[in-house]
């Protein structure tokens, strides 16, 4: 199944941050845990990890947007066997 | 909470030594005092050739380091006392408050009217304490700065010969407010170990000090060569854009370029200096890496020297 995953909202009353880093690839499959992407919000670093098995399919975002809390980040595909 | 005395005063080591306790999964608090030698440090996401003038901190024997954590441009040196907090990452990840508030609760208790906003601790808006955090699924690491008899005036040295506008976007910029030094706000002077010690006191409740050779030094080492390594400190520079005119003996030209991860991604030359632009693109953005590149492509020494110069500072 193809899912969208969006900018979660890393602290309460955060609007947005920054995709500072991209840490696995598009095409790449993936463990829950592994850390995806890392962003900077008021001078902290927060590493954001899969939360299930997935293949990333495309990104959504570049390195240095600023994206909404909500956004999209990247396509996934999920579920798979 | 375990309170640690790094001796070491080389930046690369405690840089690694911090990164090593972050990595532990043994579920224990550490509270960390450290001082350096001169050193510039920016923060993860920077760009450190927009931070920093590489090429005149390399000259004068200053390293030049990049950090884990978020935020601008630090200065570490004489007069100035580091402090990391490592413990468990809480619900709400991003919350400085509650490291930053033990600090400011023993400044005041110097007689320092110091207030906290859980990034900066600050005394009457002016700031004397600069602190980011990173933070991974489990543990948070938070450092900051404590200025109590520092160079003010160190930083600006290496930041303000940059050339700003050559570089068009790209990377967290740092936020140059005005800072001050704590010793001349004391009611009652103190020197720097005894204010040290004064905060280790108070923040970890304790006067009993680890040391790093109470840990895994082999790992930590480990983590000093990543710290010295230009692949981390220019190689994880953020994606970023310049363009500049460089005027030499030789000639001028408006030279532009956009670099990702460290990369000359591509770049052009306008103008009647002899640049061979095919030469650069693709070429690490790493000091010596371009003079050599170009005196490789039988540009005159100098010139390439200048070159280097230039694309590294906009000057």
């Amino acid at each position: 199944m193809k899912i969208t995953v969006m900018m979660p909202e890393l602290k309460k009353g955060m609007k947005s941050a920054v995709l500072c880093r991209w840490c696995v690839e598009e095409g790449q499959k993936i463990e829950k845990g592994t850390e995806v992407f890392e962003t900077e919000t008021e001078k902290a670093v927060s590493a954001v990890e899969a939360e299930e098995d997935m293949t990333v399919l495309r990104f959504l975002a570049e390195e240095g947007d600023e994206v909404a809390v909500g956004g999209p980040l990247f396509e996934a595909e999920v579920g798979e066997k | 909470m375990i309170a640690v005395r790094v001796k070491s005063r080389d930046t690369a080591f405690d840089l690694g030594f911090e990164e090593y306790l972050f990595s532990l999964d043994t579920g224990d608090d550490f509270f960390v005092l450290w001082t350096d030698d001169p050193a510039v440090v920016v923060g993860r996401f920077q760009n450190v050739f927009r931070e920093t003038d590489v090429p005149l901190a390399l000259r004068r024997g200053v390293g030049v380091f990049r950090r884990i954590t978020g935020g601008g441009a630090v200065w570490h040196g004489a007069g100035n006392l580091n402090y990391t907090f490592i413990s468990d990452r809480t619900a709400d990840g991003a919350d400085g408050v509650r490291f930053t508030r033990p600090v400011a609760d023993a400044l005041r208790r110097l007689g320092v009217p110091a207030e906290t906003d859980g990034s900066d601790v600050t005394v009457r808006g002016v700031k004397v304490s600069g602190s980011a955090r990173a933070s991974s699924a489990k543990r948070t690491i938070h450092h900051g700065t404590l200025l109590f008899d520092a160079d003010l005036s160190a930083l600006s040295l290496f930041t303000s010969s940059v050339v700003d506008g050559a570089f068009l976007k790209g990377g967290v910029p740092s936020r140059r407010t005005e800072a001050a030094n704590i010793a001349p706000l004391l009611t009652a002077p103190v020197t720097f170990d005894e204010f040290a010690s004064f905060i280790g006191e108070s923040v970890a409740g304790t006067d009993t000090y680890l040391t790093e050779d109470d840990f895994d030094l082999a790992a930590a080492l480990a983590n000093r060569e990543k710290y010295l390594s230009p692949g981390w400190t220019y190689g994880e520079n953020p994606r970023f854009e310049f363009s500049g005119v460089l005027a030499a003996e030789e000639g001028t030209a408006r030279i532009s370029y956009r670099s990702r991860r460290g990369v000359v991604d591509s770049i052009e030359s306008d103008g009647d200096l002899p640049i061979p632009t095919d030469a650069l693109a693709g070429l690490k953005l790493s000091p010596g890496e371009i003079a050599r590149t170009l005196a490789g492509a039988g540009v005159a020494r100098r010139l390439a020297e200048r070159v280097e110069e230039f694309l590294l500072t906009g000057k």
